[in-house]
């Protein structure tokens, strides 16, 4: 018999292999996912490095929890985050976009704050009688910065520190972001319940199947027909696992053009692993694709040797998801190396479009009510996980 | 915004006649893709394949990467690669329409541009 490659699993004891999906999906478990996960969690909400310059700023809208956010680079140069609320008489500061503001004044009656947060001006203030300016700061939300990623916690008092928060994972991939730059970004509007899109990119099982299109060969290959995941690890909230990368992936004639001017990408690999930081291949498999993470409760990251793709799943209600896709890769230095990228970040497109087109189809299958469970295999044991964490906040 | 005159460098002349493929956003690019028939993605594909090198080798005779950079006939030459690698996937992968079965539909999608599409 073969040595065909088995997971290494750790942390999966207990986890469950039958799971009932539909009350997952239902109007009342969503409103307790907004007060229990949502406004509980570290949540991923954008990039230090677009907020270059002391006063840039991003809107953000969370639907989750029914606000938006100002996230801005004080001039202290600490990234913060306040709710979009004019502390007088609760207008929306900033409509929309992004910016670059020292100071943040209100439309309706000229209040004034820096970008601190602090509150620097009222109009015409003799006429309020008992106002202490001290206490009419902007709404702050905790706010934190790991390598590049900006997060945020609504909970007024975070149980813990985002360090904390993602444990195991905070630590191993020291420099590699930065290192990219966002080259091309997609978003869709998704009839399907945030859980189920989540879980569609967090298992490799159905990679020979529904990519058999777009990335016929990329995983597996001789030693690994099945395409089993080398490496897979189920943390205090977050999970991960490793994509075992086909060695005898064929490369087809134009994918061979854009080798010769960049790094292999998406759907080859590189099996030179010299340089990656210690998080990449946890497992250390012989022949590595790229590794899914998941932060819990709605970001997922894929980080390859010479990218990455960062997907983010924003409910809007217990049946529609905002799903953006986003590719990330080395600053070209040349236009053949654009040219090289364009072959890996349309390809990514089309994949990516594959997964996207399941979500509508399973939500309607879950939704029908008829279907009492669902047979997870090991290789879907993230999905377990991601409920088993989510059991564990709601009753919390 | 950019303007693209419809010429190419006099080397690449021979092109010519697919210079309704060098668009410069990607979401026109893969529109044009979809919107084409397989014939004529194969014959794109054909036509640009053998002098793909030369177009790296004389696109990179121009200093960095910034496409808005390049002059006019160049920045055409560039868009037609890119539509190139857009329109390789069809081919390369032997599909039997312009796109993928069982793909998100492609109207639906919002093409982000937070660095850029080019």
């Amino acid at each position: 018999m073969n040595e065909f490659v088995r997971t290494a699993f750790h942390g999966a004891a207990g986890l469950k292999d039958v799971i009932d999906l539909r009350d997952r999906i239902s109007p009342a478990t969503f409103e307790r996912e907004r007060e229990k996960i949502f406004k509980k969690s570290w949540l991923m909400i954008g990039h230090a490095s677009d907020l270059p310059v002391d006063g840039s700023y991003v809107i953000r809208e969370l639907p989750v929890a029914n606000t938006s956010l100002i996230v801005i680079r004080s001039r202290d140069g600490k990234v913060r985050s306040f709710h979009n609320i004019c502390r007088h008489r609760g207008n929306k500061l900033i409509r929309s976009g992004t910016g670059c503001k020292s100071t943040i004044t209100c439309g309706f009656h000229g209040w004034t704050w820096a970008n601190t947060g602090q509150l620097l001006g009222v109009t015409d203030e003799s006429q309020f009688l008992n106002l202490d300016k001290s206490k009419l700061g902007l709404l702050e939300v905790a706010t934190e910065v790991w390598e590049d990623f900006i997060f945020i916690n609504l909970d007024p008092q975070p149980k813990e520190t985002l360090t904390a928060w993602l444990g195991e994972l905070a630590q191993g991939y020291e420099g590699y972001f930065q290192k990219q730059q966002r080259v091309r970004s997609y978003r869709v509007r998704v009839k399907c319940n945030w859980n189920l899109a989540v879980n569609s990119f967090t298992e490799g099982y159905h990679t020979a199947y529904i990519h058999r299109n777009t990335a016929p060969d990329y995983q597996g290959g001789k030693s690994n027909p099945q395409r089993h995941r080398p490496f897979m690890q189920l943390l205090e909230r977050h999970a991960r696992y490793s994509a075992p990368a086909n060695p005898d992936h064929r490369v087809t004639p134009a994918e061979g053009v854009a080798w010769t001017y960049g790094p292999k990408m998406l759907p080859a690999a590189d099996f030179d692993y010299q340089g990656m930081p210690p998080g990449l291949n946890p497992g250390r498999a012989q022949y590595w694709l790229f590794d899914v993470i998941e932060w819990f409760p709605n970001v997922l990251i894929l980080p390859g040797k010479h990218y990455h793709m960062e997907l983010e799943f924003w409910p809007l209600s217990a049946g529609e998801t905002e799903l953006t896709a986003t590719a990330f890769a080395a600053p070209p230095k040349s236009y053949s190396q654009r040219i090289s990228q364009e072959f890996f970040r349309t390809r990514f497109r089309e994949i990516v479009r594959e997964d996207m087109n399941t979500l509508e189809a399973q939500q309607a299958a879950i939704s029908t009510g008829v279907m009492p469970e669902v047979f997870l295999s090991q290789q879907e044991l993230v999905l377990s996980h991601h409920y088993r964490v989510s059991e564990q906040m709601l009753e919390a | 915004m950019t303007d693209i005159l419809p010429i190419l460098p006099p080397a690449f002349a021979g092109l010519a006649p697919y210079l309704d493929w060098a668009l410069p956003t990607e979401q026109e690019r893969h529109f044009r893709r979809v919107g084409a028939t397989l014939p004529e993605i194969h014959a794109f594909y054909d036509a640009v394949m053998p002098q793909i090198h030369a177009i790296a080798a004389h696109l990179d005779t121009f200093p960095g990467a910034d496409p808005d950079a390049l002059p006019p006939p160049e920045r055409s030459l560039y868009n037609l690669a890119l539509a190139f690698m857009e329109a390789s996937h069809p081919v390369d992968l032997n599909w039997q329409r312009t796109d993928i079965d069982d793909a998100f539909p492609f109207e639906r999608m919002e093409y982000l541009a937070p660095v850029d599409q080019r």
